[in-house]
């Protein structure tokens, strides 16, 4: 399985199904553990993670690493990636075509992975996810927080408000905070 | 836009599957046809179809598109047909309804939005146990079953294919050995539980349309259940999750 997620690193790390490798400094494919219970997805790198490769290493992911903690889970534990894996120009949203260029990778780090927990981290990758698992999206105001049980795939969501929003909103962040411990309670079950 | 002209009963039929598990449905046509792929509210069980258009007496669709069906209201609609009877489906966006035409009826149906509908995909499920079994055998033990339990298990190995029940008194089995299946492709013993009041409903809509079911098994793992009809052009798919003893 190591293979598997090392030979779509060298296929995401060439890709040009879009736009946005002229642009990108480096693709981001995901960090973490192959064997991981559980895999947080966010919605694009940003600048930090498009210079460093690696997701959630800037601002967003001092938050994600906080909450991480707060709940005793290591980051080497988990697995964290992205709907789209280069970093859009600006940090704006990833179009439709981008997104739809670039889901075959999730897809198959899911495969991989198998996680018993998906953490989706904003409402991106929410609406991708829950669409991909067969619930309808609802705005992440009103379903952060909840636990979305696939009986068929024996694997639960969990959405997410986006680590960055903390920022923008400091009042989310106590929120994101309470939502993540239900994260770790499920890991604990 | 779509338009096409097929039996009633065909239309009727994938109407009652996929009710099994959801109210409202999209429905996608392309140049081969109608397909859907749905899973109920409780996320159980999943309903794959699709129609080919070789199963359409006429067939016609320029590009893809989708529409959010009621099952019920088409249902209702369909139901002002009889069986054998050729219906015409017409959908045109920019009229935004669905043309239903029996004889010379016509319903026009609003539809429902599709926007924030999902796009399911089949699970990955590695189900080392094919059998494929008498549609009337499985039917007649799963109705025996309901008799007695909420849940059945469903059994293969090399040799044989079999289905239990246990109430607080009485079992039901169905054993059907190598010579009275199909087929059976079976390594290593399998076994998994499931609830009855899904699986009552699919194998009832199976018998009703197939004799032959293909039943695809592992250990504690979905079930997947296929069956085709109208000279295989139609096909049906159903995923149900296991039900787990803790």
């Amino acid at each position: 399985m190591n293979g598997d997620m090392e030979q779509l690193a060298i296929e995401i790390r060439n890709c040009r199904k879009c736009e946005l490798w002229k642009v990108r400094n480096n693709p981001v494919v995901g960090e973490g553990s192959i064997d991981a219970r559980i895999m947080f997805i966010g919605e694009a790198p940003g600048r930090k993670e498009d210079e460093q490769g690696k997701p959630f290493v800037g601002a967003a992911g001092k938050i994600l690493d906080g909450a991480l903690h707060a709940n005793s889970i290591e980051r080497k534990e988990v697995y964290i990636t992205n709907v789209v894996k280069c970093r859009p120009p600006g940090n704006r949203d990833p179009s439709m075509e981008e997104i739809k260029a670039c889901v075959p990778y999730l897809e198959r780090q899911i495969e991989i992975i198998k996680p018993e927990v998906i953490a989706t981290l904003g409402r991106f990758s929410s609406r991708y996810i829950l669409s991909r698992y067969g619930f309808s999206y609802l705005p992440i105001s009103s379903i952060h927080g909840r636990v979305f049980e696939d009986r068929l795939n024996d694997v639960k969501i969990v959405p997410l408000y986006h680590p960055a929003a903390c920022i923008y909103n400091p009042a989310l962040k106590s929120i994101f905070m309470a939502d993540m411990r239900k994260v770790a309670m499920l890991l604990r079950q | 836009m779509f338009q096409g002209k097929i039996r009633s009963d065909f239309m009727k039929a994938v109407i009652d599957a996929t009710s099994i598990l959801v109210d409202e449905a999209k429905f996608k046509f392309d140049s081969d046809g109608l397909y859907g792929r749905m899973v109920d509210p409780a996320h159980v069980g999943m309903i794959d179809f699709r129609v080919r258009k070789e199963a359409f007496d006429e067939y016609e669709c320029e590009k893809e598109t989708e529409i959010g069906i009621d099952l019920e209201k088409l249902r209702g609609i369909l139901k002002i047909a009889s069986a054998g009877d050729i219906i015409g489906l017409k959908y045109d966006k920019k009229e935004g309804r669905l043309e239903v035409e029996v004889g010379n009826l016509k319903r026009k149906m609003g539809l429902l939005d599709t926007s924030e509908m999902p796009d399911t995909k089949i699970p990955s499920l590695e189900l080392p146990a094919e059998i494929v079994v008498s549609t009337a055998e499985v039917h007649q033990a799963i109705r025996a079953a309901e008799a007695i339990s909420d849940h059945v298990t469903l059994m293969a190995d090399k040799e044989s294919f079999k289905i239990k029940a246990e109430g607080d008194t009485d079992v039901v089995e169905l054993i059907l050995s190598k010579e009275q299946l199909y087929s059976i492709k079976c390594d290593e013993p399998v076994k998994s539980m499931f609830p009855l009041d899904y699986l009552s409903d699919m194998v009832k809509l199976a018998k009703s349309n197939s004799e032959e079911l293909t039943i695809n098994l592992g250990n504690d793992y979905p079930l997947k259940m296929a069956f085709g009809f109208a000279g295989d052009y139609i096909k049906m798919m159903y995923l149900l999750a296991p039900r787990i003893e803790s």
